[in-house]
Protein backbone atom coordinates (compact mmCIF):
# COMPACT_ATOMS: atom_id res chain seq x y z
CA UNK A 1 0.00 0.00 0.00
CA UNK A 2 2.96 2.19 0.62
CA UNK A 3 5.88 1.57 -1.13
CA UNK A 4 9.02 4.38 -1.02
CA UNK A 5 11.40 3.90 -3.88
CA UNK A 6 14.62 5.88 -3.16
CA UNK A 7 13.11 8.30 -2.03
CA UNK A 8 15.88 11.52 -1.73
CA UNK A 9 15.35 15.05 -0.35
CA UNK A 10 18.45 17.51 -0.24
CA UNK A 11 17.61 20.90 1.01
CA UNK A 12 20.09 23.78 0.02
CA UNK A 13 22.13 25.09 2.80
CA UNK A 14 22.46 28.63 3.72
CA UNK A 15 25.52 30.29 1.96
CA UNK A 16 28.85 28.44 2.40
CA UNK A 17 27.65 25.62 4.13
CA UNK A 18 27.28 22.43 2.42
CA UNK A 19 23.61 21.07 1.49
CA UNK A 20 21.47 19.32 3.94
CA UNK A 21 20.67 15.35 2.19
CA UNK A 22 17.44 15.38 4.64
CA UNK A 23 16.44 11.67 2.97
CA UNK A 24 18.29 9.54 0.97
CA UNK A 25 17.44 7.14 -1.06
CA UNK A 26 14.42 5.82 1.82
CA UNK A 27 12.76 2.72 0.08
CA UNK A 28 10.36 0.50 2.14
CA UNK A 29 7.33 -1.32 1.60
CA UNK A 30 4.55 -1.68 3.64
CA UNK A 31 1.31 -3.77 3.02
CA UNK A 32 -2.00 -3.89 3.30
CA UNK A 33 -3.67 -3.31 6.85
CA UNK A 34 -0.34 -3.43 8.79
CA UNK A 35 0.79 -0.08 11.05
CA UNK A 36 4.00 0.58 10.51
CA UNK A 37 6.40 2.74 12.85
CA UNK A 38 8.89 4.79 11.18
CA UNK A 39 11.62 5.00 13.80
CA UNK A 40 14.19 8.18 13.91
CA UNK A 41 16.03 10.55 16.37
CA UNK A 42 15.02 14.51 15.85
CA UNK A 43 16.22 15.42 12.46
CA UNK A 44 16.63 12.09 10.79
CA UNK A 45 14.40 12.68 7.94
CA UNK A 46 11.13 11.42 9.29
CA UNK A 47 9.08 14.26 8.21
CA UNK A 48 10.88 15.44 5.54
CA UNK A 49 10.49 11.45 4.22
CA UNK A 50 6.71 11.83 5.35
CA UNK A 51 6.17 14.95 3.42
CA UNK A 52 7.42 13.67 0.06
CA UNK A 53 4.79 10.71 0.60
CA UNK A 54 1.62 12.43 1.16
CA UNK A 55 2.99 14.90 -2.10
CA UNK A 56 3.67 17.89 -0.23
CA UNK A 57 6.99 17.91 -0.79
CA UNK A 58 8.94 16.82 -4.44
CA UNK A 59 11.42 14.60 -4.09
CA UNK A 60 15.08 15.22 -5.61
CA UNK A 61 14.91 12.02 -6.84
CA UNK A 62 13.24 8.82 -6.57
CA UNK A 63 9.77 8.18 -5.72
CA UNK A 64 6.88 6.32 -4.14
CA UNK A 65 3.54 4.59 -4.75
CA UNK A 66 0.45 5.26 -2.91
CA UNK A 67 -2.47 2.37 -3.12
CA UNK A 68 -0.65 1.74 -6.18
CA UNK A 69 -0.76 5.26 -7.78
CA UNK A 70 2.91 7.07 -8.58
CA UNK A 71 3.17 10.34 -6.41
CA UNK A 72 4.95 12.19 -9.24
CA UNK A 73 2.32 10.96 -11.80
CA UNK A 74 -0.96 10.49 -10.48
CA UNK A 75 -0.81 12.76 -7.31
CA UNK A 76 -4.32 13.86 -7.13
CA UNK A 77 -5.37 9.99 -7.03
CA UNK A 78 -2.94 9.33 -4.28
CA UNK A 79 -4.48 12.33 -2.42
CA UNK A 80 -7.90 11.22 -2.65
CA UNK A 81 -6.86 8.11 -1.07
CA UNK A 82 -4.76 9.42 1.89
CA UNK A 83 -4.83 10.71 5.51
CA UNK A 84 -2.53 12.93 6.47
CA UNK A 85 -1.46 14.90 9.91
CA UNK A 86 1.14 16.85 9.95
CA UNK A 87 3.63 17.32 12.97
CA UNK A 88 1.21 21.06 13.47
CA UNK A 89 -2.22 19.90 13.67
CA UNK A 90 -3.84 21.90 10.55
CA UNK A 91 -6.56 23.31 12.38
CA UNK A 92 -8.55 26.83 11.57
CA UNK A 93 -8.56 28.29 15.12
CA UNK A 94 -11.78 30.88 14.35
CA UNK A 95 -13.49 27.48 13.11
CA UNK A 96 -15.77 25.15 15.29
CA UNK A 97 -15.17 21.22 15.47
CA UNK A 98 -17.86 19.86 14.02
CA UNK A 99 -17.71 22.85 10.93
CA UNK A 100 -14.21 22.11 10.31
CA UNK A 101 -14.64 18.57 10.25
CA UNK A 102 -17.12 18.83 7.67
CA UNK A 103 -14.59 21.56 5.39
CA UNK A 104 -12.22 19.25 5.54
CA UNK A 105 -14.48 16.16 4.33
CA UNK A 106 -15.87 18.48 1.43
CA UNK A 107 -12.50 19.68 -0.20
CA UNK A 108 -11.79 15.75 0.42
CA UNK A 109 -14.30 15.08 -2.00
CA UNK A 110 -17.06 13.51 0.40
CA UNK A 111 -20.65 13.53 -0.96
CA UNK A 112 -23.12 16.61 0.43
CA UNK A 113 -25.65 13.58 1.51
CA UNK A 114 -22.73 11.44 3.44
CA UNK A 115 -21.18 14.73 4.71
CA UNK A 116 -22.75 14.34 8.09
CA UNK A 117 -22.83 10.95 8.90
CA UNK A 118 -19.24 10.82 8.03
CA UNK A 119 -18.28 13.59 10.75
CA UNK A 120 -20.59 12.46 12.99
CA UNK A 121 -18.85 8.99 12.66
CA UNK A 122 -15.06 10.89 13.32
CA UNK A 123 -16.76 12.73 16.29
CA UNK A 124 -17.43 9.69 17.75
CA UNK A 125 -14.61 7.66 17.34
CA UNK A 126 -12.13 10.07 18.12
CA UNK A 127 -13.83 10.93 20.86
CA UNK A 128 -15.16 14.23 20.20
CA UNK A 129 -18.44 14.56 20.79
CA UNK A 130 -18.10 16.99 23.62
CA UNK A 131 -16.24 19.78 22.05
CA UNK A 132 -18.12 19.63 18.64
CA UNK A 133 -19.21 22.94 19.21
CA UNK A 134 -15.75 24.21 20.18
CA UNK A 135 -13.94 26.72 18.36
CA UNK A 136 -10.35 24.99 17.27
CA UNK A 137 -8.43 27.85 18.37
CA UNK A 138 -9.80 27.07 22.11
CA UNK A 139 -9.02 23.63 22.63
CA UNK A 140 -5.99 21.80 24.31
CA UNK A 141 -3.16 20.47 23.02
CA UNK A 142 -4.69 16.78 23.13
CA UNK A 143 -8.00 17.96 21.50
CA UNK A 144 -6.43 19.83 18.96
CA UNK A 145 -4.01 16.31 17.89
CA UNK A 146 -7.39 14.05 18.24
CA UNK A 147 -9.43 16.80 15.67
CA UNK A 148 -5.99 16.36 13.56
CA UNK A 149 -6.82 13.40 13.36
CA UNK A 150 -10.04 13.21 12.66
CA UNK A 151 -9.64 14.90 9.84
CA UNK A 152 -7.21 12.20 8.67
CA UNK A 153 -10.15 10.14 8.67
CA UNK A 154 -12.94 11.60 7.87
CA UNK A 155 -13.37 10.55 4.20
CA UNK A 156 -12.25 7.11 5.58
CA UNK A 157 -9.02 7.04 3.21
CA UNK A 158 -7.24 3.25 3.05
CA UNK A 159 -3.67 4.94 3.93
CA UNK A 160 -3.29 6.90 6.89
CA UNK A 161 0.05 8.67 7.57
CA UNK A 162 0.76 10.24 10.91
CA UNK A 163 3.87 12.79 11.94
CA UNK A 164 4.32 12.11 15.37
CA UNK A 165 0.93 11.63 16.26
CA UNK A 166 1.97 11.51 20.38
CA UNK A 167 4.47 14.33 20.71
CA UNK A 168 3.50 17.42 22.84
CA UNK A 169 1.22 14.88 24.71
CA UNK A 170 0.66 14.10 28.04
CA UNK A 171 0.85 10.44 29.51
CA UNK A 172 -2.33 9.95 29.59
CA UNK A 173 -3.65 11.65 26.30
CA UNK A 174 -0.53 9.28 24.95
CA UNK A 175 -2.25 6.11 25.91
CA UNK A 176 -5.55 7.22 24.55
CA UNK A 177 -3.91 8.34 21.30
CA UNK A 178 -1.91 5.01 20.65
CA UNK A 179 -5.43 3.46 21.58
CA UNK A 180 -7.47 5.07 19.10
CA UNK A 181 -4.54 4.61 16.23
CA UNK A 182 -4.81 0.77 17.40
CA UNK A 183 -8.03 0.91 16.45
CA UNK A 184 -7.40 1.66 13.02
CA UNK A 185 -5.35 -1.04 12.04
CA UNK A 186 -7.29 -3.49 9.97
CA UNK A 187 -9.02 -1.29 8.09
CA UNK A 188 -6.66 0.90 6.90
CA UNK A 189 -2.72 1.38 6.61
CA UNK A 190 -1.36 3.29 9.21
CA UNK A 191 2.36 4.95 8.98
CA UNK A 192 3.55 6.84 11.88
CA UNK A 193 6.43 8.29 12.97
CA UNK A 194 7.83 9.12 15.94
CA UNK A 195 10.90 8.74 17.97
CA UNK A 196 9.60 6.69 21.22
CA UNK A 197 10.57 3.26 20.59
CA UNK A 198 7.80 1.86 23.04
CA UNK A 199 5.07 3.44 20.81
CA UNK A 200 6.73 0.90 17.99
CA UNK A 201 6.65 -2.10 20.13
CA UNK A 202 3.33 -1.03 21.77
CA UNK A 203 1.29 -0.03 18.18
CA UNK A 204 3.22 -1.39 15.23
CA UNK A 205 3.50 -4.40 13.15
CA UNK A 206 6.35 -3.02 11.14
CA UNK A 207 9.60 -0.61 12.02
CA UNK A 208 11.19 1.04 9.64
CA UNK A 209 14.55 2.91 11.17
CA UNK A 210 15.93 6.29 9.97
CA UNK A 211 19.21 8.11 11.06
CA UNK A 212 20.90 11.04 9.08
CA UNK A 213 18.34 10.77 6.24
CA UNK A 214 18.67 6.79 5.75
CA UNK A 215 17.36 3.64 6.67
CA UNK A 216 19.65 2.00 8.77
CA UNK A 217 17.37 -1.23 9.72
CA UNK A 218 13.82 -1.92 7.92
CA UNK A 219 11.62 -5.60 8.78
CA UNK A 220 8.66 -6.94 11.09
CA UNK A 221 8.79 -6.11 14.25
CA UNK A 222 8.97 -9.97 15.04
CA UNK A 223 11.85 -10.02 12.65
CA UNK A 224 14.14 -7.26 14.03
CA UNK A 225 13.53 -8.19 17.41
CA UNK A 226 14.40 -12.14 17.32
CA UNK A 227 17.49 -12.02 18.30
CA UNK A 228 18.24 -8.59 19.82
CA UNK A 229 15.81 -6.00 21.98
CA UNK A 230 14.75 -2.92 19.54
CA UNK A 231 16.57 -0.92 21.80
CA UNK A 232 19.79 -2.67 21.02
CA UNK A 233 18.71 -2.80 17.46
CA UNK A 234 18.41 0.86 17.71
CA UNK A 235 21.65 1.83 19.29
CA UNK A 236 23.30 -0.28 16.89
CA UNK A 237 22.11 0.99 13.78
CA UNK A 238 22.78 4.96 15.29
CA UNK A 239 26.04 3.67 16.03
CA UNK A 240 26.78 2.04 12.75
CA UNK A 241 26.07 5.80 10.18
CA UNK A 242 27.85 7.39 13.34
CA UNK B 1 -17.89 27.19 -8.88
CA UNK B 2 -16.78 23.40 -8.14
CA UNK B 3 -18.29 22.16 -4.72
CA UNK B 4 -14.37 21.88 -3.23
CA UNK B 5 -13.91 25.67 -4.62
CA UNK B 6 -17.02 26.54 -2.82
CA UNK B 7 -16.55 24.86 0.38
CA UNK B 8 -13.07 26.75 0.40
CA UNK B 9 -15.14 29.91 -0.42
CA UNK B 10 -17.49 29.73 2.19
CA UNK B 11 -14.42 29.22 4.67
CA UNK B 12 -12.51 31.91 3.51
CA UNK B 13 -16.12 34.00 3.82
CA UNK B 14 -16.60 32.93 7.62
CA UNK B 15 -13.18 33.60 8.85
CA UNK B 16 -13.77 37.09 7.68
CA UNK B 17 -16.85 37.74 9.29
CA UNK B 18 -15.45 35.82 12.59
CA UNK B 19 -12.73 37.08 12.61
CA UNK B 20 -11.98 41.41 14.19
CA UNK B 21 -10.19 42.35 11.07
CA UNK B 22 -12.48 42.55 9.05
CA UNK B 23 -14.99 45.28 11.33
CA UNK B 24 -11.59 47.11 11.68
CA UNK B 25 -11.35 47.41 7.91
CA UNK B 26 -14.34 48.14 7.44
CA UNK B 27 -14.98 50.80 9.78
CA UNK B 28 -11.50 52.93 8.93
CA UNK B 29 -13.02 52.67 5.65
CA UNK B 30 -16.09 54.22 6.47
CA UNK B 31 -14.55 56.89 8.97
CA UNK B 32 -12.27 58.06 6.25
CA UNK B 33 -15.01 58.26 3.71
CA UNK B 34 -16.89 60.10 6.23
CA UNK B 35 -13.64 62.71 7.20
CA UNK B 36 -13.37 62.89 3.18
CA UNK B 37 -17.07 63.58 2.90
CA UNK B 38 -17.69 65.97 5.09
CA UNK B 39 -14.76 67.97 4.31
CA UNK B 40 -15.44 68.27 0.22
CA UNK B 41 -19.33 69.10 1.82
CA UNK B 42 -17.72 72.25 3.22
CA UNK B 43 -15.72 72.82 0.90
CA UNK B 44 -18.17 73.16 -1.12
CA UNK B 45 -20.57 75.22 0.92
CA UNK B 46 -17.79 78.16 0.78
CA UNK B 47 -17.83 77.36 -3.30
CA UNK B 48 -21.51 77.98 -3.66
CA UNK B 49 -20.85 81.08 -1.22
CA UNK B 50 -18.67 82.67 -3.42
CA UNK B 51 -19.91 81.64 -6.42
CA UNK B 52 -22.53 84.63 -5.98
CA UNK B 53 -20.00 86.57 -6.05
CA UNK B 54 -18.09 85.30 -8.77
CA UNK B 55 -20.84 83.69 -11.64
CA UNK B 56 -18.97 81.75 -13.62
CA UNK B 57 -17.63 78.87 -11.28
CA UNK B 58 -19.22 75.60 -11.57
CA UNK B 59 -21.56 74.44 -8.36
CA UNK B 60 -22.11 71.15 -9.31
CA UNK B 61 -21.79 68.85 -6.29
CA UNK B 62 -20.83 66.38 -8.44
CA UNK B 63 -17.60 68.37 -9.52
CA UNK B 64 -16.88 69.45 -6.35
CA UNK B 65 -18.05 66.28 -4.07
CA UNK B 66 -18.52 63.14 -5.84
CA UNK B 67 -15.38 63.56 -7.79
CA UNK B 68 -13.06 63.81 -4.94
CA UNK B 69 -14.11 61.67 -3.12
CA UNK B 70 -14.03 59.01 -5.72
CA UNK B 71 -10.36 59.93 -6.43
CA UNK B 72 -9.54 60.23 -2.64
CA UNK B 73 -11.03 56.95 -1.89
CA UNK B 74 -8.76 54.96 -4.44
CA UNK B 75 -6.20 56.26 -2.70
CA UNK B 76 -7.20 54.85 0.25
CA UNK B 77 -8.05 51.36 -1.18
CA UNK B 78 -4.19 51.34 -2.51
CA UNK B 79 -3.36 51.42 1.32
CA UNK B 80 -6.02 49.49 2.45
CA UNK B 81 -6.36 46.16 -0.22
CA UNK B 82 -2.70 45.11 0.79
CA UNK B 83 -4.04 44.64 4.45
CA UNK B 84 -6.56 42.40 3.17
CA UNK B 85 -4.63 40.23 1.03
CA UNK B 86 -1.53 40.15 3.15
CA UNK B 87 -2.72 37.04 4.98
CA UNK B 88 -4.74 35.53 2.38
CA UNK B 89 -1.93 32.57 1.71
CA UNK B 90 1.06 33.77 4.00
CA UNK B 91 -1.42 33.32 7.00
CA UNK B 92 -2.33 29.52 6.09
CA UNK B 93 1.23 28.51 5.23
CA UNK B 94 2.08 30.40 9.06
CA UNK B 95 -0.78 28.17 10.55
CA UNK B 96 0.16 24.54 8.66
CA UNK B 97 -3.27 24.47 7.52
CA UNK B 98 -1.85 24.88 3.83
CA UNK B 99 -0.55 21.83 4.12
CA UNK B 100 -3.84 20.58 4.51
CA UNK B 101 -4.83 22.44 1.38
CA UNK B 102 -2.19 20.92 -0.42
CA UNK B 103 -1.65 17.86 0.40
CA UNK B 104 -6.04 17.42 -0.43
CA UNK B 105 -7.41 16.44 -4.24
CA UNK B 106 -8.12 20.17 -5.07
CA UNK B 107 -6.79 22.28 -7.94
CA UNK B 108 -4.47 25.31 -6.95
CA UNK B 109 -7.56 27.12 -9.56
CA UNK B 110 -10.06 25.61 -6.67
CA UNK B 111 -8.09 27.22 -3.76
CA UNK B 112 -7.42 30.37 -5.51
CA UNK B 113 -11.08 30.31 -6.67
CA UNK B 114 -12.53 29.95 -3.23
CA UNK B 115 -10.15 32.49 -2.16
CA UNK B 116 -10.76 35.28 -4.93
CA UNK B 117 -14.48 34.82 -4.43
CA UNK B 118 -14.50 35.50 -0.75
CA UNK B 119 -12.05 38.21 -1.32
CA UNK B 120 -14.36 39.99 -3.84
CA UNK B 121 -17.72 39.76 -1.15
CA UNK B 122 -15.24 41.64 1.37
CA UNK B 123 -14.03 44.15 -0.46
CA UNK B 124 -17.94 44.65 -2.28
CA UNK B 125 -19.04 45.05 1.53
CA UNK B 126 -16.24 47.31 2.22
CA UNK B 127 -16.60 49.92 -0.42
CA UNK B 128 -20.34 49.52 -0.69
CA UNK B 129 -20.77 50.72 2.73
CA UNK B 130 -19.15 54.03 1.72
CA UNK B 131 -21.77 54.63 -0.73
CA UNK B 132 -24.00 55.85 2.35
CA UNK B 133 -22.74 59.43 2.06
CA UNK B 134 -23.47 59.74 -2.00
CA UNK B 135 -26.59 58.20 -0.92
CA UNK B 136 -27.24 60.53 1.34
CA UNK B 137 -26.66 63.56 -0.99
CA UNK B 138 -29.28 61.86 -3.54
CA UNK B 139 -31.58 62.13 -0.73
CA UNK B 140 -31.22 65.58 0.45
CA UNK B 141 -29.96 67.51 -2.55
CA UNK B 142 -30.30 66.91 -6.83
CA UNK B 143 -26.84 65.41 -7.54
CA UNK B 144 -27.12 63.63 -11.00
CA UNK B 145 -27.22 60.02 -9.96
CA UNK B 146 -26.35 58.43 -12.81
CA UNK B 147 -22.18 59.70 -12.89
CA UNK B 148 -22.19 58.00 -8.60
CA UNK B 149 -23.30 54.55 -9.59
CA UNK B 150 -20.49 54.43 -12.86
CA UNK B 151 -18.24 55.77 -10.21
CA UNK B 152 -18.57 53.16 -7.83
CA UNK B 153 -18.83 50.71 -10.52
CA UNK B 154 -15.20 51.91 -11.21
CA UNK B 155 -14.42 51.51 -7.86
CA UNK B 156 -15.49 48.27 -7.33
CA UNK B 157 -13.37 46.97 -10.48
CA UNK B 158 -10.39 48.97 -9.31
CA UNK B 159 -10.55 47.23 -5.58
CA UNK B 160 -11.29 43.87 -7.85
CA UNK B 161 -7.94 43.99 -9.73
CA UNK B 162 -5.95 45.12 -6.66
CA UNK B 163 -7.13 42.22 -5.19
CA UNK B 164 -5.94 39.86 -7.65
CA UNK B 165 -2.75 41.27 -7.52
CA UNK B 166 -2.54 41.25 -3.63
CA UNK B 167 -3.39 37.94 -4.11
CA UNK B 168 -0.54 36.70 -6.18
CA UNK B 169 1.52 38.38 -3.97
CA UNK B 170 0.27 36.23 -0.87
CA UNK B 171 0.93 33.63 -2.81
CA UNK B 172 4.66 34.23 -3.05
CA UNK B 173 4.94 35.13 0.65
CA UNK B 174 4.98 32.99 4.03
CA UNK B 175 5.20 35.96 5.90
CA UNK B 176 1.91 38.12 6.60
CA UNK B 177 3.93 41.29 6.66
CA UNK B 178 6.47 40.97 3.98
CA UNK B 179 3.03 40.11 1.76
CA UNK B 180 1.39 43.33 2.87
CA UNK B 181 4.78 45.49 2.42
CA UNK B 182 5.39 43.90 -1.10
CA UNK B 183 1.55 44.57 -2.29
CA UNK B 184 1.74 47.97 -0.60
CA UNK B 185 4.77 48.89 -2.72
CA UNK B 186 3.60 46.76 -6.12
CA UNK B 187 -0.24 49.62 -5.58
CA UNK B 188 2.17 52.33 -5.72
CA UNK B 189 4.48 51.79 -8.27
CA UNK B 190 1.67 50.84 -10.31
CA UNK B 191 -0.92 54.09 -9.02
CA UNK B 192 2.69 56.77 -9.62
CA UNK B 193 3.85 55.87 -12.59
CA UNK B 194 1.37 57.48 -14.21
CA UNK B 195 2.95 61.10 -13.49
CA UNK B 196 6.16 60.32 -14.76
CA UNK B 197 5.03 58.46 -17.71
CA UNK B 198 2.88 61.58 -18.45
CA UNK B 199 5.97 63.34 -18.43
CA UNK B 200 8.09 60.89 -20.83
CA UNK B 201 5.77 61.23 -23.16
CA UNK B 202 5.85 59.73 -27.15
CA UNK B 203 4.59 55.65 -27.52
CA UNK B 204 6.59 54.55 -24.56
CA UNK B 205 5.40 57.09 -22.55
CA UNK B 206 1.77 56.61 -23.25
CA UNK B 207 2.40 52.25 -23.39
CA UNK B 208 3.84 52.64 -19.59
CA UNK B 209 0.76 55.06 -19.41
CA UNK B 210 -2.10 52.66 -20.72
CA UNK B 211 -0.62 50.00 -18.21
CA UNK B 212 -0.99 52.13 -14.95
CA UNK B 213 -4.48 52.30 -13.21
CA UNK B 214 -5.08 55.65 -12.86
CA UNK B 215 -4.81 56.43 -16.15
CA UNK B 216 -8.24 53.76 -16.38
CA UNK B 217 -9.74 55.71 -13.39
CA UNK B 218 -9.70 59.02 -14.68
CA UNK B 219 -13.45 58.73 -16.51
CA UNK B 220 -14.73 56.94 -14.39
CA UNK B 221 -14.70 59.20 -11.48
CA UNK B 222 -16.21 61.58 -13.68
CA UNK B 223 -18.91 59.21 -14.59
CA UNK B 224 -17.83 57.69 -17.91
CA UNK B 225 -17.32 54.05 -17.90
CA UNK B 226 -15.49 53.05 -21.16
CA UNK B 227 -14.64 49.64 -22.82
CA UNK B 228 -11.20 49.77 -23.05
CA UNK B 229 -11.21 50.69 -18.98
CA UNK B 230 -13.38 48.02 -18.09
CA UNK B 231 -11.64 45.37 -20.47
CA UNK B 232 -8.20 46.96 -18.72
CA UNK B 233 -9.19 46.17 -15.14
CA UNK B 234 -10.84 42.32 -16.06
CA UNK B 235 -7.36 41.84 -17.66
CA UNK B 236 -5.69 42.89 -14.71
CA UNK B 237 -7.92 40.57 -12.63
CA UNK B 238 -7.37 37.29 -14.85
CA UNK B 239 -3.53 38.11 -14.57
CA UNK B 240 -3.34 38.26 -10.86
CA UNK B 241 -5.71 35.07 -10.20
CA UNK B 242 -3.69 33.35 -12.92
CA UNK B 243 -0.29 33.99 -11.43
CA UNK B 244 -1.68 33.39 -7.69
CA UNK B 245 -2.89 29.93 -9.28
CA UNK B 246 0.35 29.03 -11.13
CA UNK B 247 2.43 30.40 -7.70
CA UNK B 248 0.54 27.35 -5.80
CA UNK B 249 1.05 24.79 -8.37
CA UNK B 250 4.93 25.96 -8.71
CA UNK B 251 4.88 25.61 -4.65
CA UNK B 252 5.21 21.66 -4.46
CA UNK B 253 8.85 22.41 -5.61
CA UNK B 254 9.77 23.98 -3.09
N1 LIG C 1 12.51 23.19 4.55
C1 LIG C 1 13.75 22.84 4.97
N2 LIG C 1 14.82 23.57 4.60
C2 LIG C 1 16.06 23.21 5.00
N3 LIG C 1 16.34 22.16 5.77
C3 LIG C 1 15.32 21.38 6.18
C4 LIG C 1 13.97 21.69 5.80
N4 LIG C 1 13.16 20.74 6.35
C5 LIG C 1 13.97 19.90 7.03
N5 LIG C 1 15.27 20.27 6.94
C6 LIG C 1 16.42 19.58 7.54
O1 LIG C 1 16.35 18.22 7.18
C7 LIG C 1 16.71 17.40 8.27
C8 LIG C 1 15.61 16.41 8.58
O2 LIG C 1 14.50 17.09 9.12
P1 LIG C 1 13.12 16.39 9.44
O3 LIG C 1 12.70 15.59 8.26
O4 LIG C 1 12.19 17.43 9.90
O5 LIG C 1 13.49 15.41 10.64
P2 LIG C 1 12.56 14.69 11.71
O6 LIG C 1 11.14 14.88 11.31
O7 LIG C 1 13.01 13.27 11.67
O8 LIG C 1 12.85 15.30 13.04
C9 LIG C 1 17.05 18.32 9.43
O9 LIG C 1 18.44 18.49 9.45
C10 LIG C 1 16.36 19.60 9.04
O10 LIG C 1 17.07 20.70 9.56
MG1 LIG D 1 9.54 15.85 12.34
Amino acid sequence: MIEALKLSRVFPGGTGSQDIAAASDVSFSIGKGAIVGMLGPNGAGKSTTIRMLVTSLLPSSGTARIADFDILKNAREVRERLGYLPDQPPLYNEMRVREYLSFVARVKGVHSRELRTAVDRVLDQCDLVTVAGRLCGNLSRGFRQRVGLAQALVHRPPVIILDEPTSGLDPLQIVEMRKLIGSLRGEHTVLISTHILQEVTQLCSHVVMLARGKVVLSGSLDEVTREKSIETRFIEALDHVG
Amino acid sequence: MSAKARAIFLRELRSWFTTPLFYVLCSAFLLLSAFFFFSLILQFNAVLQQSSIVPETTTSLNEWVILPLLETLEIVLVFLIPVVTMRLLAEERRTGTFELLKTSPLSASEIVAGKYFALLVVLAVTVLLSAVFPASLVIFSDPEVAPILVGYAGLLLFAAAFGAIGLFVSSLCSNQTISGVLSLVVFLVLYLIDTPAEKIGGTFGRMVRYLTPASHTESFVRGVLQGDDIFYFISLIFVGVFLAARALEFERLR
